[in-house]
This record gives C-alpha cells, structure tokens and sequence, in this order.
C-alpha cells in the first residue's frame, strides 16, 4: 500500500493581525488526506484559508502547527533544497494570477519551468505542451499580447510541462470569463484523466466539475 | 530555460529601466572623476601658481650667528664676491644678487648728528642662463651714488641731488624711497663696489639673495632642495628662506589639498551611496519574480545571480561610459579653466579601475539585501507581493 500524496494532521496557520492585534488563526488543526488520482474541489469563505493550505502543501509556506507529509516524508523537515526539488518536479502551481514573467514569450514561460534542461529542449517540451493546448498559434506572444485565458492556459502549460504527479490550482479560474474557464477546467480534466492529481481552490459552484472526486469544505479553519 | 537568456530577455523587454539604471550609475561615476580631476588640476595649478612666486633664499657664510644675523640684518662673516659667478650655470633661481651689508653710522653732509643705517652693497645680479633682465631693484647704481630708504630719508632729509657722509666719504643721493615700513625705511644701497671700499672689504660679499627659486611642482619640500643643490656648488654657506609669501601660498596649497582628499572619499561615498540605493530599489521591485523562481524551484545561487547579476552588468557598463566621459568631460574643463592643460588628467588608470570594480560591487551589494530577504523569505509571502 502507498503512502497518500499528502497527509495532513493538526495543521494550524496563524499570521500576525495587523495593528498589533493579536495573531489571526486561519488554520486550526486541520485533517487532510490527498491520494493519488484525485481531483479534489476545495472551497470555502474567502478567508477560511484554502489559498494558505495549497501554499503549505506547496511548500511555499512553513505551517505554524502540525505534521504534513508528502508521500510519506514530513515535508518541513526536509531540506530547503529537497523542497524546492519538490516543487521543480512533482508538485505543479497554478495560481489565479498567473505569475507569468512579462518579458519571456509564451513558450519561455514555459520552458522556464523546466530549469537546467537544455534551452532547446525545454522549449520543443514548452511548445508540445502549448500546442496541446491549443496555443500553437500564440507561443510567441508575450503575455501582455494574451487574452486572460490565454494566459491562464500558458499558466496550466507551465505547470504540465515538468509532468508533476500533483498541480496546486488556486482559483485558477477566477479570472475568467465562462468559456475560458471551460477550457482551463477541461484541460485540468485531462490531466487528471491521465493520472494526475489535482487539488483546486475554486469559488465557481456554478460550474460544471464533472470530473472532480471529491469536494472539501474549508470553515473555521478545519475541512 | 537558462537565468542568463531570462536574464537577457528581461533587460530587452526593460530597456528604459537598463537605460536610466547605465545612465544613473554613469552620471555618479562621471560626477566622481570630474571631481577628483578637476581637484587634481586645482592641485597642480596651486603648485604652478607658487612655483612662479618662487622662494627667495639668502645664502649666508656658514659661521654666520642667526640670532646676531635677524637682529643686525646682517652676516658678520664674508664669502668671496666670485662666488656669485659659481652659479651662473645653475638651473635654481632666477635671479642672484650679490650684497654686502652692514650697520655703519651715515650723516648727512653739514650736519652735526648721524643715524646708524644698514649699509647694503648691492653687485651686479646674475640672471638664469644668461637671460637680460630687468634688474630686482629697478636701478643701476653707479659708484658713489646711493638710494636711501624712507626713514632715512625721512629723519635727515634728504632727497635726490644731496650728499650723504658714509664712513668719511661723501656719496650723492641719487633716488630717496618712501617709507615702506620694513627693514628697507633704514637701509642705504649703494654699488657693491663702493661698499666694499667703504667697509674695506674689497672683493668680499656677505650675502647672496637668491630670488624667485623655482623647482618642479611635485616637489614636496622645495626648500630642501634649494639647500641641496645651492650648499653643493657653494661649500661654506649656508640657506635660510626668506619668503612669507612663498610659505602662504604653500599653507594655501596644503589646505587645498587636504580640502581634496577629505572631500574625494565623500563624494566616492555620496556617489556609491546613489548607485546602492537604485541598485537596492531596482531589486527590490522584483521580489516578486524571485518568488516565482523560487515556487519553480530555482536555485538560491541561480536566483542570486538573476538580480545581482543584472546589476552587475548594469554597474559595470554605467561604469565604463562614466568613467570615459568623466575624463573626456574633465579634460575639457580643466582645458578651459586652468592653464595647466588636459594633459593633467594624468594617468586615468585608477579612476578606470575603481570605477569599474567599485560601482558594480557598490549595486551588486545593495542588490543582495532584498534578494536575501526574498531567499530567506517563505516563497508564498515573496509571491504576494505583486
């Protein structure tokens, strides 16, 4: 038996309030498993913490609180190096904002992800994966030359192209207007097809996630 | 996907920023060399301006008592009179004149009382190189003609046309000074041969004023090798300096000096202050790209170089063209305001070298401070910056 992709015990997050207020505890004590091949909605009030729980499964965050293991090793007792290694291979971001570097083209953003591969090789690798995606046409461009889901769609290829076993979406179609949105949804689809698994912070009830196993709840800090 | 060909694509995509960031750190460099080479030629002008002053040296019989010297005006011991010749050929001063001098009583002819005076027996002067000059005392004095100074002229009035009874003879006034309140009011020159056979001193000096004594600029102390070179071709003399002006003019070039080197390390700080702190804010704008690199898993030392990198880069060019028109743009002003000419920007190597290590360490240290917090930081608070 496998260890789960992430199991998550007694997590809490506090951050200082501002004004001197005390600390604010958006997680408190949360219980999470996440297995392989899942496609997980994770939703919740606007402050409830989902943002902050994708970042500490990220490793982008370290938790105030609690055990988070990632395929069985605590992810925070790792080396800033082994994470970082987490982050450059098995675990993919998608962020609302996309993040995408103004200055390098579709394609370069792309490649981007893919570290010390060769130049030319990362991007033949970026521009499959843009091309799968139906942006072909468009890998040249330089985000500022894309439409919002364009943008989006290089932000999902970004995370595709080093083929991790787990993407972190956070409300990656917030954004967006509804077709867009299909697209991006559908393309996380597939990749969940393909074995992937995927945990997205979404506020978008009205749309269907037809493809989604299971759904969480995030309110008062605990799921 | 390389951090150098991200690197090189942002500062294309950047270009005003590379711009202004080349441009900023140039026009700090640049301010910097023109203030240190102006300074320089301020320097060297100063010198100029007192080497032209020039010192004026007495050379002395070397048994000569100071405090009996200052407080008669004169050398009780002699030199021979040829000794001024010994230095026709010599490169020191420009001008030489060969005195005799001594305290004797003076009366006026006809009258009963008399006055103590400086006699001074003044030779022929002996010019640099043979050069015809304008004698120093503006008068040819013929034997028994006399010039009296204003005091004495004064208290036994005398003018132009009278006689004067000096040690039984009598000389005719050819010129009676003003008062010029110093040692000249009570002093009487007269040819150096009717001194000397006044005082029964013939062929003999007891001074030899050496006057408007020039050395080379970047001699440090002038008077030193005045001694040197004047006590070498004259054994058994000895070199007092008699110039206050000489000696203000050199406090004066001493505190313009000082004034430089005090002031170069501000302006060097001023200006690596300037070219840190645009370093450190251009940094720290892109926060927000490291924590993205860093949420891709880029390396601390790759992401380092990503920011610090460009800086450096930056630096180094602003540098360079700083450093070029700093020269250019001094060589043109000193050009203009001093006479010593471009030519005294001298040897500019120092200025390349500092201002090419310097302004690119000044900017890659200040950039290290916000990409150190940004690599310390959790990526996700890095992240939400932008």
């Amino acid at each position: 038996m496998t260890d789960p992709l992430f199991q998550v015990e007694g997590l809490c997050q506090s951050f200082d309030a501002p004004g001197g207020l005390g600390a604010l505890r958006v997680l408190d004590g949360l219980e999470l498993s996440l297995e392989h091949g899942e496609f997980v909605l994770l939703r919740g009030p606007s402050g409830s913490g989902k943002s902050t729980l994708l970042q500490l499964l990220g490793g982008l965050r370290r938790p105030t609180e609690g055990s988070l293991r990632f395929e069985g090793e605590e992810l925070f007792e790792l080396t800033e190096a082994r994470r970082r290694r987490l982050r450059a291979g098995p675990i993919g971001f998608v962020f609302q904002e996309m993040h995408l570097l103004p200055y390098l083209s579709a394609r370069a953003n792309v490649a981007l992800a893919l570290g010390r591969t060769p130049r030319r090789e990362a991007l033949q690798r970026a521009d499959e994966v843009l091309g799968s995606l139906g942006l072909n046409e468009r890998r040249m461009h330089r985000p500022g030359q894309l439409s919002a889901g364009e943008r989006q769609r290089v932000a999902v290829a970004r995370a595709l192209v080093r083929e991790p076993r787990v993407i972190l979406a956070d409300e990656p179609t917030g954004s967006l207007d509804p077709e867009n949105a299909a697209q991006v949804l559908g393309l996380l689809g597939d990749y969940h097809s393909a074995g992937g698994t995927v945990l997205m912070v979404t506020h978008a009830s009205e749309l269907a996630m037809q493809s989604h196993t299971r759904e969480l709840h995030l309110c008062n800090g605990r799921v | 996907m390389t951090l150098v060909s991200t690197l090189l694509a942002e500062l294309r995509h950047r270009w005003m920023s590379a711009l202004l960031t080349i441009a900023s750190v140039g026009l700090a460099v640049a301010a910097v060399d023109v203030f240190v080479l102006l300074g320089r030629a301020a320097e060297m002008q100063t010198r100029i301006v007192q080497r032209d002053i020039g010192l004026n040296v007495l050379v002395l019989p070397v048994e000569t008592d100071l405090s009996n010297y200052y407080a008669r005006g004169h050398s009780e011991y002699t030199l021979p009179a040829e000794y001024v010749e010994r230095l026709e050929d010599q490169e020191v001063a420009n001008r030489l004149v060969p005195m005799l001098r001594r305290r004797v009583a003076v009366q006026a002819t006809g009258q009963a009382s008399g006055l103590e005076v400086l006699l001074t027996g003044i030779g022929e002067e002996v010019f640099k190189g043979g050069q015809n000059k304008k004698a120093v005392f503006g008068m040819r004095l013929e034997e028994g003609e006399v010039v009296v100074g204003g005091e004495v002229a004064a208290l036994m009035g005398l003018e132009r046309g009278d006689s004067l009874r000096i040690l039984g003879e009598d000389l005719r006034v050819k010129r009676a000074l003003t008062r010029a309140g110093s040692e000249e009011d009570v002093t009487v020159y007269g040819n150096l041969m009717t001194v000397q056979r006044l005082l029964g001193l013939e062929g003999r000096i007891n001074e030899i004023q050496a006057l408007e004594c020039h050395c080379d600029a970047t001699v440090s102390d002038p008077l030193a090798l005045l001694r040197a070179q004047l006590e070498g071709l004259l054994p058994g003399t000895r070199v007092l300096r008699r110039a206050a002006l000489a000696d203000a003019r050199r406090v004066q070039r001493l505190a313009a000096e000082q004034l430089l080197s005090a002031a170069t390390p501000v302006a060097l700080l001023l200006a690596g202050l300037l070219v840190a702190l645009l370093a450190w804010l251009n940094a720290r704008e892109r926060r927000a790209e490291l924590g993205l690199l860093r949420t891709l898993g880029s390396s601390a030392v790759g992401m380092a170089l990503f920011v610090v990198g460009r800086t450096a880069i930056l630096g180094l060019i602003g540098a360079a063209l700083g450093t070029w028109v700093g020269v250019a743009a001094s060589a043109q002003l000193i050009a203009r305001i001093y006479s010593v000419g471009a030519a005294t920007t001298g040897d500019t190597a120092i200025l390349w070298s500092l201002g090419l290590l310097l302004a690119p360490l000044c900017a890659s240290l200040a950039a290290l401070v916000p990409v150190a917090w940004a690599l310390r930081a959790d990526p996700a608070e890095v992240l939400s910056i932008d």
